[in-house]
């Protein structure tokens, strides 16, 4: 007999915990929470620097414009949860995402 | 023009056999040409292949002979519709049916991965091979005893027990008096590259979470996600200001929420 400390997939409240998990690691990190869509965090930092992040679940999709924010959070993230780099974000949600230089491209 | 092969009833569905094109369809808007009937001798090669396989629902009237059984079915089709709670099924089962119906004009090919087996004769055509695809076994076994005859799903089942140990996941413990335990299952999953070779063989414990009951072994279980216009605004914002967006996946994310809830799981066989 285990008792659990943390979830496993299958348990009802598994995403909630996830979710849980995830929303205090933002907010630790600085992020600030969108109150009318809270999968939506925004770093914002001096000089208008600023990074957005956006999730889905297991899967997120983040954007600003500094190099800098960008190779930070991705190390802090992989650092505290395992992860995988996608890169560019190309597939997201079952809809093919195309970044070029004439624009970003949705199909 | 189409032969009837079953009515549906409660939903009013009307399954057809189109003879010409050797498949079924399902559609609610049916015309009745009571007058008129199939020439079979004009092209008999084995049409009711696939009449026998949608044989689930015992309370469908099975057509031998169209021309015979136009009108039985017409005036099934009547009292079914007098039965009361046909509403709303028919609502949404006629718009989904015909979404079907439109699909079925699209190229299909067989996944890459059909390539290492022999369908069989008659999967060569590109309709029965749906229904094959849909009816066939499925290689991965369903339980522990199938799995753990092979070495490397064996392997696959350390892995994964290992991953939950490193995760300091549980802790063994006598169950309290009066405390429910949840059960456990493996999943296995083979997971193949795009060449269509198997890559990894993935095996996830998961717990059987249907047993759990609201306010003692779980409380809140919403979970936001991104709504679509958000990411797009998102995308927007990023094409405008000339930005790259970037997108990371969190492998095996569930594992990290942390419990606030007593939850006990039963061990898993064989560990």
């Amino acid at each position: 007999m285990y008792k659990l400390k943390k979830a496993l997939y299958g348990l009802k409240q598994a995403p909630r915990a996830w979710y849980s998990k995830i929303e205090f690691y933002f907010c630790q990190q600085k992020f600030e929470k969108c109150p009318h869509e809270h999968t939506l965090f925004v770093r914002q930092e001096t000089g208008g620097k600023i990074l957005i992040v956006s999730l889905y679940v297991d899967d997120l999709i983040y954007t600003g414009n500094d190099e800098v924010m960008f190779e930070k959070f991705k190390h802090s993230m992989e650092s505290k949860f395992a992860m995988t780099d996608l890169g560019k974000m190309r597939y997201f949600l079952g809809v093919e995402v195309k970044q070029m230089d004439s624009g970003i491209f949705i199909y | 023009m189409f032969v009837i092969l079953k009515i549906m009833k409660r939903i009013l569905l009307q399954q057809l056999f189109d003879p010409t094109r050797n498949k079924v369809i399902i559609n609610k808007d049916v015309v009745f040409e009571e007058e008129k009937g199939w020439d079979w001798n004009e092209k008999q090669k084995e049409p009711f292949l696939q009449a026998d396989i949608n044989d689930e629902k015992g309370d469908c009237v099975e057509e031998e002979d169209a021309t015979v059984h136009i009108e039985e079915n017409a005036s099934n089709n009547e009292t079914d519709e007098s039965s009361d709670d046909v509403d709303e099924n028919v609502q949404s089962h006629s718009s989904s049916s015909n979404e079907e119906n439109e699909e079925t004009t699209r190229i299909r090919q067989p996944p890459v991965w059909t390539k290492d087996y022999v369908l069989g004769r008659e999967a060569k055509e590109e309709g029965n091979l749906q229904t094959l695809a849909f009816f066939s076994n499925r290689e991965d076994p369903a339980t522990y005893e199938k799995a753990a005859k092979f070495n490397y799903w064996k392997e696959a089942m350390d892995q994964e027990i290992e991953a939950i140990e490193r995760n300091d996941t549980w802790e063994l413990i006598d169950l309290p008096a009066g405390s429910r335990k949840i059960g456990v299952k493996w999943i296995y999953k083979t997971k193949y590259n795009e060449n269509g070779k198997v890559e990894k063989h993935k095996a996830r414990l998961v717990e059987k979470g249907y047993s759990q009951q609201y306010g003692v072994d779980y409380n809140e279980v919403f979970a936001p996600v991104a709504r679509w216009d958000t990411i797009r605004t998102i995308l927007a914002v990023a094409a405008s200001n000339d930005w790259k967006v970037y997108q990371l996946d969190v492998k095996s994310a569930f594992l990290h929420g942390e419990l606030l809830e007593d939850v006990y799981v039963e061990q898993p066989i064989g560990y």
